[in-house]
């Protein structure tokens, strides 16, 4: 079989249909500060610099979200999670943050991610997606 | 509430895509795409195809993981709408020729802004109707 005429580098970015966009742009910039890089009105695409890569929000009226049907419901998704890595893991005070933005932490622990194994918590944002904020591989 | 967070972001880690037909996607991802098998979890139910410094991670529905998100997602009311791949090189008519003869369903080259500028896109499916950008690096004709 021929090799693929180029090579996957890693991702650039992951969009995900909302509902609420306001609510959503607080959670992703307010809480575990994104920045706008862009607003595209002409697509209705909101892009949040998520460190080197970003997260992309469109919202389920809009004109590329209306491509994709009704809103995402609590099952049938076709996204489990997305990890974002963060630069350092202080588990009192990533808790504390947490707690203070009332937010549900769903699951913690160490876990695989893409340079090794370290801690994670699991939150959902606003709308029921699940991320996973990832901690540096542990050097145990 | 202004409290500065106790972390700052350095970027992506890994999207996890919950599918039907494991066999397929992982054809997809590593015979198709050049993806790396890295760990196959299957007490959980977690297979980790290593893209470059990223991971997307495939959860087959009906292994323990994926079962807790219920029914396989339907094609309306998905909650990723897509995800991209930065790829190097990137040469539009060696890809849509490469694809096609995987027979890969494959969609408009873009102009859009990524992680590291503007530059070309294509949108394909992947097996389970995933929208999968592969995207070029920004071309300074557009930045």
């Amino acid at each position: 079989m021929a090799n693929p005429p180029f090579k996957m580098e890693g991702l650039d970015h992951v969009v995900i249909r909302c509902v609420d966009l306001d609510a959503m742009r607080h959670f992703y910039c307010d809480v575990l500060g994104c920045t706008v890089d862009r607003h595209n009105k002409e697509f209705d695409l909101l892009q949040l610099r998520a460190g080197r890569q970003l997260i992309d929000l469109v919202t389920v009226d809009g004109v590329l979200g209306r491509k994709g049907g009704a809103a995402p419901g609590p099952e049938g998704r076709n996204l489990d999670h997305f990890a974002i890595r963060i630069d350092r893991f202080d588990d009192a005070a990533l808790h504390a943050y947490i707690d203070a933005h009332d937010i549900e932490i769903v699951e913690e622990g160490p876990r695989y991610g893409a340079d090794g194994t370290g801690p994670s918590v699991y939150l959902r944002d606003p709308e029921g997606n699940i991320v996973e904020l990832k901690g540096p591989p542990d050097t145990a | 509430m202004t409290t500065k967070a106790p972390f700052a972001m350095k970027g992506l880690d890994h999207v996890v895509v919950r599918c039907t037909d494991l066999a397929t996607m992982k054809h997809f991802y590593c015979d198709v795409l050049g993806g790396t098998m890295q760990e196959e979890d299957t007490e959980i139910g977690l297979y980790q195809v290593r893209i470059g410094d990223h991971i997307v991670d495939l959860m087959p529905i009906d292994e323990p993981s994926g079962r807790k998100g219920g029914p396989a997602p339907g094609g309306d009311g998905y909650n990723m709408d897509h995800f991209a791949i930065q790829v190097e090189p990137y040469d539009d008519d060696a890809i849509r020729a490469y694809l096609s003869g995987h027979g890969v369903d494959l969609g408009a080259t873009i102009i859009r802004g990524g992680a590291e500028g503007e530059g070309p896109g294509i949108h394909i499916k992947d097996p389970e109707g995933n929208t999968v950008e592969l995207k070029g690096p920004p071309d300074p004709a557009y930045n």
